[in-house]
């Protein structure tokens, strides 16, 4: 039987886990301490967005395809 | 946001259930249940229910021929400028507190380094401790900020403007706070169970719940909302384990 834990355990728990994810981001590239507890999950993806230059044109859910020219075989 | 870092309890989060009497009017014990806070699966029932019903109230607000139409938004046409731009003010009070909040930016006192010397740790805690009272200061002076433009803003406005403004802010507040109580309300109903090991529900279903007397209702919410950690708090704690 799967053990219910109650919610406020879980919350802590996530956001451990997020904030040692963050922590794996180089220091110039994390989020403010402000923007961690107060940024909204939108605000933050955002953020992390920019700090990599990912475009906003992309989507998650594509993978990128890209054919280099001196791979091609005549 | 409470930025205080001297209270934070982590034992608390370990406290997530509790026996509890049910006393009549005397004071007499009648029953006793246990409860539980909710997981993630209840929590998330119970705010998915809780929105059902804030969408039920704005649907009903907005029709005017409903009786919640009637009781709250048809005796406005009655209301002076004066009434209905205190009004605003009053159903805006959270906004405004919100926006305060996020202008304030107190800087937090950089924390000193591990070999600090005492005297170093004695000044930076003494900071800590006067910081709260700092930030309220703060906070106190940006809504007397926010507060003067408002009035500027609303004075300016014409009548119809002003009833406009008045009932969306009404219907969100009254939405807000039928939300709020349904999600309370199934929150305790999923958390009471009869037994110590919480494997028999204390109701078969929301609706015996619902009939119980007002003020059981009432002793059972409160015990829970008692369970329960706001999330500054669980913010706080986090701050313990960095």
């Amino acid at each position: 039987m799967p053990i219910d834990l109650p919610w406020t355990m879980g919350y802590v728990i996530r956001k451990r886990m997020q904030i040692d994810n963050l922590n794996e981001m180089t220091k110039d590239k994390r989020p403010t301490e402000d923007m961690i507890w107060n940024g909204t999950p939108e605000e933050l993806e955002k953020w992390i967005d920019d700090a990599y230059d990912v475009k906003e044109t992309s989507r998650r859910d594509e993978i990128p395809f890209v054919i280099k020219e001196d791979e091609v075989e005549d | 946001m409470d930025i205080e870092k001297n209270d934070v309890d982590l034992s608390k989060l370990f406290l997530w259930n509790k026996e509890v009497e049910i006393k009549d009017e005397a004071g007499n014990v009648v029953k006793t249940v246990w409860m539980r806070l909710v997981g993630d699966a209840d929590l998330n029932r119970a705010r998915v229910i809780s929105l059902r019903e804030s969408a039920k109230a704005r649907e009903s607000l907005k029709t005017e021929t409903s009786d919640e139409y009637m009781a709250y938004i048809a005796p406005l046409k009655f209301s002076s400028k004066e009434n209905i731009t205190a009004g605003i003010k009053l159903l805006n009070m959270g906004n405004y507190m919100d926006e305060a909040r996020a202008n304030v930016i107190t800087k937090f006192p950089v924390e000193p380094a591990s070999d600090a010397s005492l005297e170093e740790q004695e000044k930076y805690q003494k900071i800590i401790d006067d910081f709260p009272i700092k930030w309220e200061k703060d906070l106190d002076k940006e809504l007397k900020k926010i507060d003067k433009r408002e009035s500027s803003r609303l004075d300016v406005m014409d009548e119809d403007a002003l009833k406009k403004e008045y009932v969306d802010g009404l219907i969100n507040y009254i939405c807000q706070t039928s939300m709020n109580d349904t999600f309370h309300s199934y929150c305790t109903y999923f958390g009471t169970y009869e037994d110590a090991k919480f494997r028999r529900k204390a109701f078969r279903s929301y609706d015996d719940y619902s009939n119980i007397s007002p003020r059981v209702k009432q002793m059972l919410e409160d015990a829970y909302r008692d369970l329960e950690i706001p999330i500054p708090q669980l913010k706080k704690s986090l701050g313990a384990t960095p």
